[in-house]
């Protein structure tokens, strides 16, 4: 209390409100030169192949499925949790391999599982073991970094950041948000283990079969552009 | 702490991000009226609904559609709708949206004039009509309709038919030299490609071209008109290939999990309606056997023909021959349209196989607007085989 007290008797309030106020309002001037270069880590490690799926499954503006800058980061991070879940967080009863098509502790292997048309459809490793994605994929990603680094920061540079950063820390040990549908108990009247264990795109006309469960609209299972699924609840 | 929010208030004010509201302004009418509510039944007739959605319908007098606004959190610049359409006697959700925003960094108005399908869902659907404004239609008149209007197609103007028409190319010039390392199919070196091409919808941004020699569905999608010409100038964003031999399944139970698949029923509606409904086109891409390095040339001759072509379409101008194939990676002074970035991959004009300058030619003796030409092995005019002249207009 008394260390607050001389804090306080040191400063101005007023004048560092105004002096904090003026250096935030003046911070997007400064962004051309400051955040210009957006970035990814290189397509062959790890932290760059998460964020390139993850801005590979998101939308960006004039997308279909586009909605808003906060829906695709939280599809983003919806996706990786689908994919961290796929390693830590196995439900009762279900094997790993009924899951992700793979028994791993690596997310590279859960992302990868099955080929090119795989669990992750696009990203893969080749006959040497390169991680690779289709030309399609590539394609689009370069032109979406091409326009996140041309003029100002806007919304592209912010969603390619993003997914890097998400990526990094997650390489890191830490995961940037939490899982909106961890506590996920029942859907309808469908008991659910919690958590999402797969996403499709939009066309969502057909569930993802087995004992995968649509997350309704009312739960945020629909994010940029993407349908989430949990699992039923096996009975012990 | 107060003073902490008296610093940070005003910039979230100004930003408008946190404390933005929605401006209270009612959905379109156009909504709600029975000629939008029978389009989007029309469209789902054509792309979703099968003979037993039909029969269980058979006999009704009316049929309800259960309507609503959706209020998504939206970017503070973005003026975009939402809705969605609830038809209970036929099981389906349809999202849709009227699109009204601008991505600044593409510099790309998105508006569109109606509310455009972007989600149609089985099931899943509200246990009753609270919460929704109901509109009745005659069941027959509606199925009257569909029925009636069950052949008849739109398709894309000239030039929209043009950019599709190079952004196909390009997906198929970018499979087969993705798939150049695998033995290729015969069909694939033929140098014309056959492509049909679905007709467009009045109610979704969204066509899929089946490319026969393939084997492979295209679909182009896009939050924007595909009738908006500037669209297409980032047709990057807004194509998917999918792969027949490899992609299809009976049920995506088989591959559970799996993002990567469509169904032999989604399949089958899209070669229903590209090939009976669709056009055809011919589209002639870079394979001949006249050896590597020709193959080569033709095919970086067929991407600076077709970047021209796309500067033309954006521009109104071809470059001139001063400013020469330059100008696809530069942008020449005081001329509008021109796509941020360019035209090409890379921010150089790539050389002939032979690494050779490329030649731009305006008004060339053939009588087309420009040609491309490369001087073949010898690197000199004329000549015979591979020493012969090969021009992008050829």
């Amino acid at each position: 209390m008394d260390r607050m007290k001389t804090c306080s008797g040191r400063f101005n309030r007023p004048r560092l409100a105004m002096a904090l106020f003026i250096l935030l309002a003046a911070y997007p001037a400064f962004c051309p030169v400051v955040g210009a270069a957006v970035a990814l880590s290189p397509a062959h490690s790890e932290a760059g192949f998460i964020a390139r799926l993850l801005l590979n499954e998101a939308p960006f503006p004039g997308e279909r499925g586009w909605v808003s800058e906060d829906d695709s980061k939280a599809a983003m991070l919806a996706i990786l949790w689908v994919c961290h879940s796929r390693i830590h967080h196995i439900p009762p009863g279900y094997l790993q391999e009924h899951i992700a098509t793979v028994r791993t502790q690596d997310i590279i292997d859960v992302i990868t599982a099955g080929g090119e048309h795989g669990q992750v459809d696009g990203f893969y490793r080749d006959s040497e073991g390169r991680l690779r994605s289709v030309p399609r994929v590539q394609e689009r990603l370069d032109y979406l970094l091409k326009i996140a680094n041309q003029g100002r920061p806007g919304k592209f540079a912010h969603l390619v950041s993003y997914a890097q950063a998400l990526a990094d820390a997650y390489v890191a040990g830490a995961m940037s948000g939490a899982d909106r549908y961890a506590g996920l108990t029942v859907i309808g009247r469908v008991p659910v283990t919690g958590r999402a264990y797969s996403w499709m795109t939009d066309m969502d006309y057909y569930s993802p079969g087995g004992n995968f469960v649509r997350i309704t609209d009312d739960l945020d299972g629909s994010l940029g552009g993407n349908r989430f699924f949990t699992l039923r609840r096996l009975e012990k | 702490m107060r003073w902490m929010i008296t610093a940070i208030l005003p910039l979230f004010l100004m930003t408008g991000i946190v404390f933005s509201q929605p401006d209270g302004q009612e959905i379109s009418a156009a909504f709600f009226e029975k000629d939008y509510l029978f389009d989007v039944v029309r469209h789902l007739y054509r792309w979703y609904l099968d003979e037993g959605d039909i029969e269980k319908i058979v006999g009704k007098k009316d049929i309800a559609f259960w309507l609503r606004e959706l209020k998504p959190k939206l970017d503070s610049d973005d003026k975009s709708r939402f809705g969605e359409i609830v038809v209970p006697d036929l099981n389906v959700k349809v999202t849709v949206k009227k699109a009204d925003y601008t991505v600044e960094e593409l510099g790309l108005t998105v508006r569109c004039d109606t509310f455009k399908i972007v989600n149609v869902a089985r099931g899943h659907l509200p246990a009753d009509a609270s919460g929704y404004t109901t509109v009745t239609a005659s069941y027959k008149a509606m199925l009257d309709y569909a029925h009636r209007m069950r052949m008849q197609t739109r398709f894309p103007e000239e030039e929209l038919l043009m950019r599709m028409r190079l952004s196909t190319r390009r997906q198929i010039l970018k499979y087969i030299e993705g798939n150049k390392a695998a033995t290729m199919a015969d069909e694939l070196k033929e140098p014309q490609q056959t492509v049909h091409l679905s007709p467009l919808s009045d109610v979704a941004n969204e066509v899929w071209a089946f490319w026969e020699n393939g084997r492979a569905l295209i679909r182009f999608s896009s939050d924007a008109d595909l009738e908006n010409s500037a669209m297409w100038k980032h047709d990057k964003l807004a194509v998917d290939l999918f792969n027949i031999d490899e992609q299809t399944v009976v049920s995506l139970d088989e591959v559970a999990g799996s993002n990567a698949y469509l169904t032999r029923d989604q399949v089958g509606r899209a070669l229903f309606n590209c090939i009976v409904l669709g056009k055809r086109l011919t589209l002639q891409t870079l394979a001949d056997n006249d050896g590597k390095k020709k193959t080569e040339t033709k095919s970086k001759l067929v991407i600076l023909h077709q970047a021209v072509i796309m500067f033309k379409l954006d521009t109104g101008f071809y470059p001139s021959e001063e400013e020469g194939l330059i100008a696809l990676v530069e942008k020449p002074s005081g001329l509008d349209g021109w796509a941020p970035g360019g035209y090409l991959e890379q921010k150089t004009i790539p050389r002939d196989a032979w690494n050779n300058e490329f030649l731009f030619i305006r008004n060339p003796e053939s009588g087309k607007p420009f040609a491309i030409a490369s001087y073949g092995a010898d690197g000199v005019a004329g000549g015979e085989g591979f020493n012969a002249d090969i021009y992008s207009s050829e």
